[in-house]
């Protein structure tokens, strides 16, 4: 009896901890795909001086979006994007943010950037 | 502002070529015709729209820096100067959309190859190293493999995950297949895979044939497996070795089917008493010879008429016994 009640506790705390990782994963990436998100945000580029040449803004942007992904899933994510069409890009975005997130990630900052 | 870049003469084919960037011969570079600089595009998102496509701007893309000579509605016009080459700086022209895709899309491309150089490599991909690197050493890794280190995980990383199991497999069925199907297993599996593997500790030494003392412990842990695969590509290159994974994989396909058919044509093979003959009927066994021999050629296999003609024999004649290797193969080798 005792063993039994030890097996059920062992499947109980195992389940739990796994549930636990997933909760973490899923919050890490909801952080990271806001993250991308405010690299877009109008809030920041209308702080940025409206001279900055194109280059110093291209690396910008690459530095921002660098720093704003972490997880190997994000940045499969960012790779992937140059490589669809202008009109697949922000679907993408939004399906696999909620994939791995588990919730919609709505972001009108990249939808904006995707749209020129 | 008028810039002079050599001698441009407007180009005579429609300059709608979609988004690639057409270079501008240098033939085509015989009119002194000033750019038309009055002209500018505009990006329609919020990040670019105070920054316009201009003559004399320069943009980041992956291919180098791009100067801005002319900028049209339809189409822009620009000097690529390469950071990394010693040959001279070239004229495209390309539609302005495509331009904008490239010079909007250019952060993305280049977070994307920061975040790759901080890469960690999992472990079957360290054990693929191991591998390659048995084969090659550091210094020829770059010769061999024709990319540095890093880019061989990122050219490969489709394809490089499954490549533990494709060996796995290999070795699983080796032994049926050389009991029903020897001449399938020496032309398409030992001649065009394991021989790579010859010298190393998966390999019987002087024997030609796996069986070295990690052979068993490959088939259990897809790690040792992955080493065994970074073997193969060290010795065969990474562009021979996918050239034939791929053309393989067609293979088990063509066989699988070979292996339904000849069942089929004999009632009750499967599961019954093993068949004595062939259960094709001529025609099937020309057209899956032809089927294969026009396989093999695609990645440059050496396999004759005959060799071809007595693998689907092979095959024919024992569906009940290598199906299950077939379809095991099949499944490893299954593109994604």
């Amino acid at each position: 009896m005792i063993k039994l009640r030890v097996i059920f506790a062992s499947i109980f705390l195992v389940t739990f901890a796994l549930a636990g990782c997933t909760a973490n994963d899923a919050t890490r990436y909801e952080v990271e795909a806001q993250a991308l998100c405010n690299v877009f945000s109008p809030e920041f580029w209308s702080t940025v001086p409206s001279d900055m040449q194109p280059i110093e803004k291209q690396q910008l942007l690459s530095d921002r979006i660098s720093q704003a992904v972490q997880s190997p899933e994000m940045k499969a994510l960012v790779e992937k994007l140059p490589s669809l069409t202008p009109d697949e890009r922000y679907p993408y975005y939004l399906t696999r943010t909620q994939e791995l997130s588990g919730k919609p990630q709505t972001c009108p900052a990249i939808k904006d950037y995707f749209s020129f | 502002m008028a810039i002079r870049v050599n001698l441009y003469k407007p180009p005579t084919v429609n300059a709608n070529t979609g988004g690639v960037p057409i270079e501008i011969p240098q033939g085509q570079l015989i009119q002194h015709k000033p750019f038309n600089t009055s002209t500018q595009v505009r990006i329609k998102n919020f990040i670019w729209a105070n920054t316009p496509i201009k003559p004399g701007v320069t943009f980041l893309t992956s291919q180098g820096s791009r100067l801005v000579l002319e900028a049209r509605q339809n189409r822009i016009i620009y000097l690529l100067v390469r950071s990394n080459t010693s040959g001279q700086n070239k004229v495209f022209k390309q539609s302005a959309n495509g331009f904008i895709n490239d010079v909007v899309m250019f952060p993305f491309e280049d977070a994307g190859r920061k975040l790759q150089t901080v890469k960690t490599l999992a472990e079957y991909e360290v054990q693929i190293l191991i591998g390659v690197l048995s084969t090659t050493g550091w210094t020829a890794f770059a010769i061999v493999m024709g990319v540095d280190v890093f880019q061989f995980f990122i050219n490969n990383k489709n394809s490089l995950p499954r490549w533990p199991g494709m060996l796995q497999a290999l070795l699983r069925t080796n032994n049926d297949l050389k009991l029903y199907a020897p001449t399938l297993r020496s032309k398409l599996i030992q001649s065009t895979l394991l021989v790579a593997l010859e010298g190393s500790e998966f390999s019987v030494s002087g024997k030609g044939e796996v069986g070295g003392k990690l052979t068993e412990a490959a088939i259990n842990d897809p790690k040792i497996a992955g080493r065994g695969m970074g073997i193969i590509a060290g010795k065969l290159g990474p562009n021979i070795l996918n050239g034939r994974l791929s053309v393989l994989s067609a293979v088990w396909a063509v066989l699988l089917t070979v292996v339904t058919k000849a069942a089929a044509s004999i009632p009750g093979a499967i599961g019954l008493a093993k068949t004595e003959v062939g259960a094709l009927g001529i025609a099937d066994k020309v057209a899956f010879t032809n089927e294969l021999l026009n396989l093999v050629k695609r990645a440059d296999i050496k396999l004759s008429q005959a060799d071809a003609e007595k693998i689907i024999e092979e095959v024919a004649r024992h569906p009940r016994e290598i199906k299950s290797s077939l379809a095991q193969l099949a499944e490893a080798f299954k593109p994604q």
